[in-house]
């Protein structure tokens, strides 16, 4: 038992932020966005059995995890009621006034990445990955048809690959 | 579908983001699991998409980890015996259960084995690049030596293709009745190459020597090794004959006739 905490005390230490950092571009409210961080992990904690390293990566299903109950915070009554209060979603906006840079120095700076992708490819992966809108979703709302949604996607993927040098 | 046009259908991409249903999502399981190729493309995809989650990373405010794990004790309180349970029948109560070990990798990958893997990397290169600097090296002295070669292989063509160009065969004398050689001298220019074909060994501090015979006149055509390389020797303006002696080395102002070697006369 002490042993499993230590486990999950570990991912909480490597994987909390960066998966705070997607929940709280889903959930824009604070505290609604620490809650579900916690969600998250006591989700992680519960069904990390099911996790199968050979069907991908544990970040990916972490992810997932964060990014579903993120979503559905959004779909409850509390956030609904939360969002009258607070001005409609601006997109562009919330990025430049929610979030402070990253805490990892580790990893490569936004900029850089920004500065690789253009606007449309950012925002497409920004969509998807971190507020979870489904290809059929972004093609309705970008009136552009489902297959260009695949391959701007997939060459944002490759710029993103390339800057990574993966 | 073949797979190459699965790769870059963008499909994969997707499953990545979450963006997939779920019966897509099965399907692109089953492609990784029968395709290595797209399992690897999957992989790299979401490497690249946890990096960007990283870049992106939030920093928890103070105290989210204590208070989460207060709650989590307690949960943890309540039912205890059930957790045992499972990890009995999942067979993983082992101390590295499967997705620890995969925590672990992923850590394990951004450091300590990136930077030995790096590392060995690095040495591997090191000693290739030191192999290659020798092998070019080496390439460069062969081609000076080459280009050598070519640059006494043009001048002697160019004699030989010369019409005033004359050869002068010097047969061996006395001291060495089988040595042999060939004056190639250019009466207009007064170019003078030598071709050694055989000749003894001098002696320690001695060295052949050429002389053009000019009216019975001796006249210095300069000092040669034994090689068999064609040599370029001093230029003669006029010349009856051609000889060698051995002198001292560096040569004499005049033959030592008592060591005449070589001796050769233009045919008229």
């Amino acid at each position: 038992m002490q042993k499993d905490r230590k486990a999950l005390e570990y991912l909480y230490d490597h994987y909390s932020a960066a998966l705070f950092g997607i929940i709280s571009r889903i959930v824009p409210a604070e505290e609604m966005a620490q809650e579900v961080l916690q969600d998250c992990f006591l989700k992680i904690w519960d069904n990390i059995k099911s996790f199968d390293p050979v069907k991908g990566k544990l970040f990916t299903w972490m992810a997932k995890i964060a990014r579903n109950l993120a979503i559905d915070k959004t779909r409850s009554r509390d956030f609904k009621s939360q969002l009258k209060s607070d001005s409609p979603e601006d997109y562009s906006l919330m990025e430049k006034n929610h979030f402070e840079p990253s805490i990892n120095s580790e990893a490569i700076d936004v900029k850089d990445i920004v500065s690789g992708l253009n606007q449309d490819q950012k925002q497409l992966i920004d969509l998807m990955y971190f507020r979870g809108y489904t290809q059929a979703e972004i093609s309705k709302e970008f009136d552009i048809p489902l297959g260009t949604v695949k391959s701007k996607v997939r060459l944002g993927m490759n710029k993103l690959r390339s800057i990574f040098n993966i | 579908m073949k797979k190459e046009e699965y790769i870059s259908s963008g499909v994969l991409e997707l499953y990545v983001m979450g963006s997939l249903s779920p019966r897509e999502e099965v399907e692109v399981e089953e492609m990784a699991a029968k395709y290595p190729e797209i399992k690897e493309e999957l992989s790299k995809i979401e490497a690249s998409m946890e990096q960007y989650a990283f870049a992106h990373a939030r920093k928890v405010p103070e105290g989210m980890k204590e208070k989460f794990f207060s709650k989590f004790d307690k949960k943890e309180k309540k039912s205890p015996s059930m957790k045992v349970v499972t990890n009995k029948v999942d067979g993983n109560t082992g101390f590295a259960p499967k997705w620890l070990v995969a925590a672990s990798v992923t850590l394990a990958i951004l450091t300590s084995v990136a930077s030995v893997y790096l590392w060995s990397k690095l040495q591997a290169v090191e000693k290739e690049l030191g192999v290659i600097k020798l092998a070019n090296q080496q390439l460069a002295e062969s081609f000076d030596q080459t280009n050598n070669e070519l640059q006494s292989t043009k001048n002697y063509l160019s004699i030989l293709k010369n019409n005033s160009t004359q050869f002068i065969q010097l047969k061996g004398l006395e001291i060495a009745p089988e040595s042999e050689a060939i004056v190639y001298w250019d009466k207009s220019s007064g170019d003078v190459f030598l071709n050694i074909r055989q000749l003894p060994l001098p002696p320690e501090g001695m060295q052949y020597q050429l002389w053009a015979l000019k009216d019975g006149q001796p006249i210095d055509a300069g000092v040669f090794e034994t090689n068999s390389e064609i040599q370029k020797m001093k230029k003669i303006v006029g010349s009856d004959a051609f000889a060698v002696t051995l002198e001292k080395a560096g040569g004499s102002p005049v033959p030592n006739l008592d060591a005449l070697y070589l001796m050769g006369k233009l045919e008229s």
